[in-house]
């Protein structure tokens, strides 16, 4: 006699293969037996529930994870990094409590002393990602149900762990961490080499605020920024898109109408550049990840990094175009080119009788 | 006169004090203008002119890349695709310009600058100068333009087709009302590539009765 399983025992191995990561309808009913129609209705009861999220929709390729799952994007990520990661955070946030007086630290001076471990234990082989904020470990876990977490994903101690736990109460009390966020993320830029782009947003930010003197303090950062844009195919829609939010850019602020409206030019500006600035530190973020084995979870990764890049574009393209729509209702003024500058329309013109 | 113009003539005439005899005879054209009225299709301006400005984008965004990323293989960019042989003259030009430049922030905004001082003289010279836009894009004659191509073509398959949309429009809005070309391209804008495009088929014959003259700017 077969002895069936009730409803409450599938939905129970549902949640428990998803703690591995995302996975397909046909993914899980293969592994729990049953048909893609009996998932396909628990997962939708476990949604209701709030349980159960669904990432990914492609044909019949239908993928959910849990509503606690802690990688961003819910991306597929390795078990034993991810647990390591999952350990390392939680401690973390224990050692802070206890040598701050039980004060809860903020994620993001979680975030930036999980770095600063990853980066000066390399042997640990954690991963760090950049993304909208600077580097960090590629899993959220909020300060208040840490240590839930651990148990919920059997999170169980690593052989190393009385080492860790060291590293961890050695970086707290000497890497000059604080439990403000922009001031973590500030260090973070500072220290490491690679994230000038990091500062140079910052830089841009700041003079946003500063309104009054916005055409003199950004114009310099705005084209520093340019020359961090890497050159890879990967960025070729950010290096172009950029470029031309550099040409709208400086068409407002040498326009005639500029002063009179500043304010309302200068959100727009930021309102662009934002866009921008969240796509490329997205798009950092899936060059750092890195790509899959699994051939299935692979085509997942793939997906969502494919949905999220043409939601981002889709944005960007719409706001870009209207800061250049500006070029019809602005009166630019003339400009007197310098000696280099007449060098380079010289050599741009060249040929022109041939056009 | 009525007065076609071609959109080297635009070009040549923004230019920055460059002496060489195409140039000054350009100017030296437009400024004797008086009476006379100058058309432009709208082929060159709202195609041509933004596609012609696209380029000088991607060749300083190819002179960035090989600049600042030494394992960068030059023109491996899918928008270089877009880049013809002289303006890869333009970017060794530029790159050798950039070189002289210890801050390279002063080449983004050099550049930007020139940028934006062509798109407002090519702006100024079609707001002053230009009488008539005439022959929307939609409205050029295919069979005609697809003719003209042919003959641009031979010996020469890879040619883009913006010169026959533009001769296309010249031809077409001279059987509505007489005007007269001005190019400075006397490699392809000839009476022979008129005559062998429109005679070849009855039914354009019979479209366009008449072809326009064309003149050399270098004559004038």
């Amino acid at each position: 006699m077969v002895n069936r399983k009730n409803a409450e025992q599938i939905q129970e191995e549902i949640l428990s293969h998803l703690k591995e990561g995302p996975k397909s309808i046909k993914k899980l009913s293969e592994f729990t037996d049953s048909t893609w129609a009996t998932i396909n209705t628990h997962l939708d009861n476990l949604k209701k529930e709030n349980k159960v999220r669904e990432i990914l929709t492609i044909n019949n390729l239908r993928v959910f994870i849990r509503t606690d799952y802690p990688v961003f994007y819910g991306l597929p990520l390795d078990k034993e990094k991810r647990n390591l990661c999952l350990y390392l955070l939680s401690k973390i946030i224990d050692s802070w409590k206890e040598i701050y007086s039980g004060e809860i630290p903020n994620k993001t001076t979680v975030q930036k002393i999980a770095v600063e471990i990853a980066k000066n234990e390399p042997s640990l082989n954690l991963p760090v990602v950049r993304f909208h904020y600077g580097k960090v470990l590629p899993v959220s876990i909020e300060p208040q149900n840490a240590s839930q977490m651990l148990i919920d994903y059997n999170v169980s101690e690593p052989k190393n762990s009385k080492d860790i736990l060291k590293k961890i109460n050695h970086e707290i009390k000497n890497g000059n961490h604080t439990n403000i966020a922009w001031k973590e993320k500030k260090q973070q830029y500072k220290k490491h080499k690679d994230m000038k782009i990091y500062l140079l947003k910052d830089g841009i930010e700041y003079a946003s605020c500063n309104k009054d003197n916005f055409k003199a303090d950004t114009e310099k950062i705005i084209y520093d920024f340019f020359l961090e844009i890497p050159s890879t195919e990967r960025y070729s829609y950010y290096l172009r898109k950029y470029h031309d939010f550099i040409s709208a850019f400086k068409l407002i602020i040498n326009s005639n109408e500029f002063e009179k409206e500043r304010k309302q030019y200068v959100q727009e500006i930021i309102e662009v550049f934002n866009s921008i600035w969240q796509s490329l530190t997205t798009q950092f973020f899936f060059e750092d990840f890195g790509s899959q084995a699994d051939k299935e979870l692979e085509e997942i990764q793939e997906n969502i990094e494919k949905n999220t890049f043409e939601m981002d574009i889709f944005q960007i393209d719409d706001k870009i175009t209207n800061l250049l729509s500006y070029k019809n209702y602005l009166t630019i003024k003339k400009k007197e080119l310098n000696e280099n500058e007449k060098k380079i329309m010289g050599i741009l013109l060249e040929g022109a009788n041939e056009e | 006169m009525r007065w076609f113009l071609d959109m080297c003539i635009i070009l040549g005439y923004i230019g920055e004090g460059d002496s060489s005899k195409i140039i000054t005879k350009t100017i030296s054209f437009v400024n004797q203008k008086k009476d006379d009225k100058f058309v432009l299709c709208y082929y060159i301006k709202d195609y041509n002119l933004p596609k012609w400005l696209g380029r000088k984008r991607i060749i300083f965004r190819e002179i960035l890349r090989q600049t600042r990323d030494s394992s960068y293989k030059p023109y491996s960019n899918e928008e270089c695709n877009q880049l013809w042989e002289k303006d890869k003259n333009q970017v060794l030009k530029l790159i050798s310009l950039a070189d002289t430049f210890s801050d390279k922030t002063e080449i983004i905004r050099n550049f930007e600058n020139v940028y934006q001082e062509i798109e407002r003289r090519i702006r100024e010279f079609i707001e002053k100068n230009i009488d008539e836009l005439v022959i929307p894009i939609n409205e050029i004659d295919l069979e005609l333009k697809n003719s003209l191509m042919t003959y641009l073509n031979i010996g020469n398959p890879i040619r883009n087709e913006s010169d026959a949309k533009t001769m296309s429009s010249a031809i077409q809005e001279h059987n509505k009302k007489e005007l007269c070309i001005i190019t400075a391209d006397k490699k392809d804008w000839t009476k022979e590539t008129f005559e062998w495009a429109v005679s070849i088929s009855l039914n354009l014959s019979k479209k366009y009765p008449s072809l326009p003259e064309i003149k050399y700017v270098q004559n004038t």
